[in-house]
């Protein structure tokens, strides 16, 4: 058994040692971790509200004072030397855009990155994602050669889902069949994509007057 | 499809923004569709109850206790009292959390008729004009397309926005 000296990049233990460090020298500032999200932290007191979001190395900050922003940055630059790339454009993929309306989150260009990845330029449109009359299952048709092709495909796919629910459904059915897919898994993953071309851009907007009252639907089938 | 499980959805809303949205097939097969979206329920529920403390974490204060539609009567009744011990005794206890949270008033639980359920979008696949429908209510913008003029105003059946959106509308038709 050896003590580890340094913790070096690329180390099993280093992303722990790197959590237990900028988490305790954020705690040393006064902020608090959040017990519903542990990658949040908020620091808050009669003038300022603060709120840190961490994402391993990347970190969003929000809240009401410049000051305090100011003074964060100078400590982290000090431990860590920090890029600061101003005011928040681009996030894991997310677009972010800031209007006096409000903000919006979209994932266009990895969107338009899937489809040129795919081949998809000049295919023709629809306008859902999933065919209402095919029920997908386990069928007899032949397996899709290129499974792991068919893996990637999904797995973007629900990487995009962080911005568009209304692709989550198919994306949650045709992942059911990633150990097998066959030609039918296949073409309906492409009428995704055929649908994703139709509206690239879609996303969320968040509007800076919002009522805070929190509606929730359930259903099952 | 092949398993016979049943797949449960949820979104929720803070104002008339798209919070947080779920599609999972269940983890047990059910024995009826109240079970089923009794299973949903719960699923939800835990969903609303971080939401919640993320909400208080933040430290902002909901102005109503939040509200969850669901459009399955027997659902409701289950989750109401314990009745139909026959047809519910086998249920997983953990679904029973939705009572409990219900009882403490953490939310309210609402019927909704079927053409304003939002979930429905979660859990089936639809054809274009239903979809369309729902789509606009979940108020998803494309910031590099706009919208041509006079769209539908989303979300005008939810909840109690109702006259709200109505009266908002009038002023700019007679302008």
């Amino acid at each position: 058994m050896c003590k580890l000296i340094k913790y070096l990049y690329g180390l099993k233990q280093a992303s722990r040692k790197w959590y237990e460090k900028l988490t305790s020298l954020l705690l040393a500032q006064g902020f608090k971790q959040a017990n519903s999200d542990h990658s949040l932290f908020i620091k808050s007191s009669s003038s300022s509200f603060t709120i840190l979001l961490v994402y391993v190395d990347d970190i969003i900050l929000a809240g009401n004072s410049l000051d305090e922003f100011q003074n964060i940055k100078t400590i982290l630059h000090n431990s860590f030397k920090i890029k600061d790339p101003g005011q928040l454009k681009y996030f894991l993929g997310l677009e972010v855009a800031h209007s006096k309306q409000g903000i919006s989150l979209c994932q266009r260009k990895y969107c338009l990155d899937l489809l040129a990845d795919s081949g998809f330029r000049n295919s023709k449109l629809v306008s859902t994602p999933s065919d209402p009359s095919i029920k997908l299952h386990n069928d007899s048709s032949p397996l899709y050669e290129d499974i792991s092709s068919y893996r990637r495909l999904i797995g973007r796919l629900l990487y995009l889902n962080t911005t568009r629910p209304d692709i989550i459904f198919v994306t949650q059915q045709l992942s059911q069949f990633l150990t097998k897919p066959t030609q039918t898994h296949y073409t309906a993953a492409m009428r995704v994509l055929r649908y994703l071309k139709s509206c690239p851009g879609k996303g969320l907007f968040f509007p800076r007057d919002s009522t805070l009252k929190l509606l929730g639907f359930s259903d099952a089938d | 499809m092949d398993s016979r499980r049943s797949i449960s959805g949820q979104c929720f809303f803070l104002g008339k923004t798209l919070i947080s949205w779920h599609t999972k097939k269940q983890l047990t097969v059910s024995r009826s569709s109240s079970e089923a979206e009794y299973g949903a329920l719960a699923a939800a529920t835990c969903e609303l109850q971080w939401l919640l403390y993320l909400i208080q974490d933040l430290q902002l204060t909901c102005i109503k206790p939040p509200i969850i539609y669901c459009d399955n009567q027997s659902a409701f009744h289950i989750a109401a009292n314990p009745v139909f011990h026959e047809r519910t005794k086998h249920l997983e206890i953990d679904c029973h959390l939705v009572r409990e949270k219900l009882q403490a008033g953490v939310m309210k639980l609402l019927p909704i008729t079927s053409q304003a359920q939002i979930a429905y979008f979660f859990t089936k696949s639809l054809l274009p004009q239903p979809f369309n429908v729902l789509l606009s209510k979940l108020g998803l913008v494309d910031i590099y397309q706009p919208p041509p003029c006079g769209r539908l105003l989303h979300n005008e059946e939810i909840g109690d926005d109702k006259s709200s959106s109505r009266d908002n509308l009038l002023p700019k038709l007679s302008s």
